[in-house]
């Protein structure tokens, strides 16, 4: 057929167009940084919004994490992502640089991983931790002792991390993406690790708040749903997150590291939820046992904020119109930044008027209190409280408190 | 298939002491599959695969291999059969066993 | 080791070559040695353990070889004896890793015994090497193969192109052709080759796998019990047909250009099967060498014995539209309905691939059926092609009829495969992501429910498997577009009308295309991990 000379230069135009267009991908990746793994300087209207960070929260963090080698750090999950902000002047006066280490899905097992990698590569010396009231609804799980994976990748893995960040096709489409989506508001995490809160404002521009509140019912009574399977089995079960509460308090102390630990806020509706599937017993219990481990493994020393309460915050009721904004929650489980500047003013600030201080000694009648206002909010907020039957009837879903029985009905 | 129900109109008839040409078994095996499938106008030669008739399936190429054996009197090994690529091949190995 | 990994591409593969041709430089034999080590190598890579379970059964299965080889001919009833014992065990030895649970269901089902599920791991690739085993077995003792060393049985076995998936080659195929190797590198076997491998991974990588990644949610839905709704139903199976297509047909274009590389020929297996017009057509075009593996050593030996016994006792045989449909049953839908069955429970050990099997089996006896009864035109009628329409027709009657018998092929079990077909008639409902659910509510009046996925990937997964069944159904396939340099062996391009005509050369714009396409599959090997996000 055709002279081997032929197949001799096909090679090389295939290999040098090859290498070219391999070259041109990794410029691109490298302008886009779209995961902030390879730390390419923010440049406005150029790469400042990274969307696909979203979707990448634990790999975008333990790279900024290396590279911004904070003082203080906020612990926790996605309400801590987007509802503490690291720019907050309440923080201005502690070590710096502040770093927002919440990372979605993960517990308070996570947030120690993150902790013990941190201490080595970051001079940490002050920490608040965010532990979610679900956790403190949980039974642990089976292999809870077990110490939590690395969150700062190793040498082998950063190699990998690099190729891919450079040369894998999700890097090149997201690339493209992160380059075309500059205009309008910015989007993903930035370098202190706060999510945007277009995050959020893609929704509700487009469909309001209340629609967001009716499209996470369906998760959150699921959740709740397997709580309350998983307890009722077993009553006596013990808490989650309570064992690694007081590691991670035993870590900062070996480390000199100031901590300060608060229950995540929520909106009433999930507490609604939560006394609707007959858990707010055991929602007081996990408290209580949280107070005592506190208390018992920091030495006094270590501060637990109470804001998962029915007050003014939480009991922000749903906004009539589809076009008005809440002031204080995106939806149930998520706070705005507005009610996070509120934590930092009452936890380091000393501020006042917002959660309570759990201490072993008074920690029964600041529940008490609590209780009592669950109580008032039947009968003070029951246009809140019918608002959400209706919207759990027409969702679709009863609980199993309620009724016998539980529909969850996934729909795809 | 009529041929097989009427094999002495069809059958090949050997010229005592001769040897038989690929050609005329070509033309005798041209009558058969214009027979088998049923198209006065199909002509085969050595290069023709199953892939260029249509309708030459593994249903028809068990009833074309019966027929081939009625009409020229000899027997094709399984083994065989498996290694004809087209009608070339079918010539050669007729050729082969009546020769 | 599997093709489309960065160890096999980048560490792998250029070794193996060089050292074959550097080799192959002084000595032949040496390279092909060299070439038997990394075919071991590349087998035992995964769980060296696969190398001591098929060992024992390449040494049985070439003792019986050339025992058979040096009794070719020879109808005693020792060889035999030898030959059908070589046939039970390696039928045997594969159902023993491939069938043990599922002939322990079966029994625990029938008879209600209690036999518990062992969960043996399957040797890599056993499947394939069994039957080129079996066909090798019956080879010998017919006589085609004259003559056997060690050495070429153990390369036949075990090179590892064809190892792992396909195509089944034949002994007889591929001896000659490493008898006829002079060593050197050819450029235009490297080029043909590798251009043909990187077609096959881009295939897989960038189509198959994508579109996996979307539907395999909604096949896991049937399986927890749960019809999907309608949309999400009909991407689901049309999203596998075009899945399965091109991952089984980019893997076997991967063997086939690799082979190429050592300057080798294997069989084609795939040739644009969603274009045929006719279920017998379809199996004609699909896994080719499956295909043609069970009519040469199955359905026709058996219907071939069937029709010379019959003749012999003055029976009706299969005579064009006079068959009588006793005859038809015996000599026809029979063997075909066997083969079928075991084409089937070849492909999984399970319920659901019997009656896929059974489903195939019915469809080519109505179809062979229909090719023996169907009215003719008058003798001396003109032929004409039959118009447009009824092309049309018959090719959405095949394709919808493969489509559907996938549905078994794919399911967890025949309870999730009759849910996804329930669907399909509309069983889960109807449901659109968010915005589009409001757009159709809004516009076409539907009461529509909201599904929880995102609109961005109920697009990309419309997109891509519509892309997909595009390109499957349009443009020319990857031998088509290589036929003149003949990559694989007894390809024919379709005849007739070719939408678009595209022809490989080596030339600097498809250079440039393959190197865009090849580093396009070659960046889709590692994902950047995402995490679940939001999951309380």
């Amino acid at each position: 057929m055709a002279a081997p000379s032929i197949f001799r230069r096909y090679w090389a135009t295939w290999l040098g167009a090859m290498s070219l267009m391999a070259l041109a991908v990794a410029m691109l990746a490298w302008l886009a940084d779209p995961y902030r793994v390879l730390g390419t300087p923010d440049i406005a209207g150029l790469n400042r919004s990274k969307p696909a960070t979203v979707e990448r929260a634990a790999l975008a963090k333990a790279y900024l994490l290396r590279r911004s080698a904070p003082g203080t750090l906020l612990l926790g999950t996605s309400k801590v992502e987007c509802g503490l902000d690291p720019r907050s002047p309440w923080l201005r006066q502690g070590p710096s640089p502040v770093f927002n280490a919440g990372v979605p899905g993960t517990d308070v097992r996570y947030s120690y991983g993150v902790l013990r990698d941190a201490i080595r590569v970051a001079p940490v010396r002050r920490v608040l931790l965010l532990v979610e009231p679900t956790e403190l609804l949980s039974a642990p799980a089976a292999d809870e002792a077990s110490p939590p994976g690395p969150f700062l990748p190793e040498h082998g893995q950063r190699a990998r991390d690099l190729v891919l960040a450079l040369l894998s096709r999700d890097a090149l489409f997201d690339s493209v993406e992160t380059l075309a989506s500059q205009r309008g508001r910015a989007s993903g995490l930035d370098q202190t690790g706060l999510l945007a809160d277009d995050f959020f404002t893609r929704s509700t521009d487009r469909e309001g708040f209340a629609a967001l509140f009716r499209q996470k019912l369906p998760t959150e009574v699921a959740t709740l749903d397997r709580i309350g399977r998983q307890t009722r089995q077993s009553p006596a079960a013990r808490i989650a997150g309570i064992y690694w509460t007081r590691r991670i308090i035993a870590l900062a102390r070996d480390h000199d590291i100031v901590i300060d630990i608060a229950i995540a806020p929520v909106h009433a509706d999930l507490l609604r939820l939560i006394d609707r599937a007959r858990l707010w017993p055991r929602l007081a219990q996990g408290k209580r046992a949280l107070a005592e481990a506190v208390e018992r493994e920091g030495k006094g020393r270590v501060a637990l904020w109470d804001f998962a309460r029915f007050d003014r915050y939480s009991t922000e009721p749903l906004p009539a119109g589809s076009a008005t904004p809440m002031q204080w929650f995106w939806e149930p489980n998520h706070f705005r930044r507005s009610l996070g500047e509120r934590i930092l003013q009452v936890v380091y600030g000393h501020g006042s008027g917002y959660g309570e201080l759990l201490k072993v000694a008074d920690v029964d009648r600041s529940l008490a209190r609590d209780d009592g206002a669950r109580r008032r909010d039947r009968i003070v907020n029951s246009a809140e409280n019918q608002r959400l039957s209706a919207q759990l009837s027409s969702a679709g879903v009863m609980l199993e408190g309620q009724v016998s029985g539980v529909k969850f009905i996934p729909v795809r | 298939m009529r041929a097989a129900l009427a094999v002495s109109n069809v059958a090949f008839t050997q010229a005592p002491g001769g040897n038989v040409t690929s050609e005329e078994i070509l033309a005798k095996l041209n009558e058969l599959f214009r027979d088998l499938f049923d198209d006065p106008a199909l002509t085969v030669d050595p290069e023709t695969t199953a892939d260029d008739v249509e309708e030459w399936d593994s249903v028809s190429h068990i009833s074309m291999i019966v027929a081939v054996e009625q009409m020229f009197g000899v027997k094709i090994k399984t083994a065989e059969i498996e290694s004809l690529k087209n009608v070339g091949d079918l010539v050669r190995i007729v050729a082969d066993k009546l020769n | 080791m599997l093709f489309n990994s960065p160890v096999f591409l980048f560490a792998f593969l250029p070794l193996a070559t060089a050292i074959f041709y550097w080799f192959g430089r002084r000595s032949v034999s040496r390279a092909l040695a060299a070439l038997i080590v990394a075919s071991l190598l590349f087998y035992g890579w995964w769980r060296p353990l696969n190398l001591l379970l098929i060992a024992p059964s390449i040494a049985l299965n070439y003792a019986i070889a050339r025992a058979l080889i040096a009794r070719a001919e020879d109808n005693s009833r020792s060889s035999k004896l030898l030959f059908w014992f070589g046939i039970a065990f390696n039928i045997c030895f594969l159902a023993y890793f491939k069938y043990t649970d599922f002939l322990a269901t079966l029994a625990n089902d029938v008879a209600g015994t209690g036999f518990s599920l062992q969960h043996i791991v399957l040797p890599l690739g056993i499947s394939f090497i069994t039957f080129q085993k079996i066909a090798l077995l019956i080879d010998a003792r017919a006589g085609r193969i004259t003559r056997i060393g060690l050495r070429d049985y153990v390369l036949f076995v075990l090179f590892f192109p064809p190892l792992i998936s396909g195509p089944i080659v034949h002994y007889r195929e591929l001896m000659p052709q490493f008898e006829r190797l002079d060593g050197r590198m050819h450029w235009q076997d490297m080029t043909v080759g590798a251009t043909l491998f990187f077609m096959g991974l881009g295939k897989k990588l960038l189509l198959a796998d994508p579109i996996a990644l979307h539907i395999n949610p909604i096949w896991d839905m049937t399986a927890a019990g749960q019809a999907p709704s309608l949309i999400y139903a009909w991407s689901a199976v049309l999203g596998f047909v075009v899945q399965l297509y091109f991952d089984f047909s980019g893997y076997s274009d991967m063997a086939i250009g690799l082979a190429r590389l050592f300057g080798i020929r294997l069989p084609h297996n795939f040739n644009s099967p969603l274009r045929a017009m006719s279920i017998i057509d379809y199996w004609a075009r699909w896994h080719v060498t499956l295909t043609r593996f069970l009519t040469a050593y199955l359905f026709s030996p058996i219907s071939l014995a069937l029709t010379r016994a019959r003749l012999a006792r003055g029976q009706q045989v299969v005579s064009g539209r006079r068959t009588k449909l006793p005859t038809f049953l015996i000599l026809v839908a029979m063997p075909t309905m066997l083969t079928m069955l075991i084409s089937g429970i070849w492909h999984g050990a399970g319920y659901q691939f019997v009656l896929f099997g059974a489903l195939h089996g019915m469809a080519l006896i109505i179809n062979h059926a229909w090719r023996t009864w169907k009215p003719k035109p008058p003798k001396g009628a003109p032929k004409t092609s039959p118009a447009a329409r009824w092309l049309f027709l018959s090719w959405l009657v095949t394709i919808g009829f493969a489509v559907l018998a996938k549905v078994f092929f794919r399911a967890a079990d025949i309870h999730s495969a009759l849910l996804m077909i329930k669907a399909l008639i509309g069983g889960g409902g109807l449901a659109l992501p968010q915005a589009l659910g409001a757009l159709a509510s809004s516009v076409l009046g539907w009461n529509v429910v909201a599904s929880s996925g995102g609109t961005t990937d109920f697009l990309h997964m419309i997109g891509l498997v519509a892309l997909a069944w595009t390109i499957a159904l349009v443009m020319p396939n990857s031998h088509e577009m290589l036929a003149a340099y003949e990559p694989a062996l007894d390809f024919q391009p379709i005849a007739g009308r070719r939408k678009i005509e595209l022809c490989w050369r080596p030339g600097r714009r498809w250079a440039i295309a393959m190197a865009a396409l090849a580093l396009l599959g070659l960046m889709s090997l590692g994902q950047v991990s995402a995490f679940l996000y939001w999951k309380f």
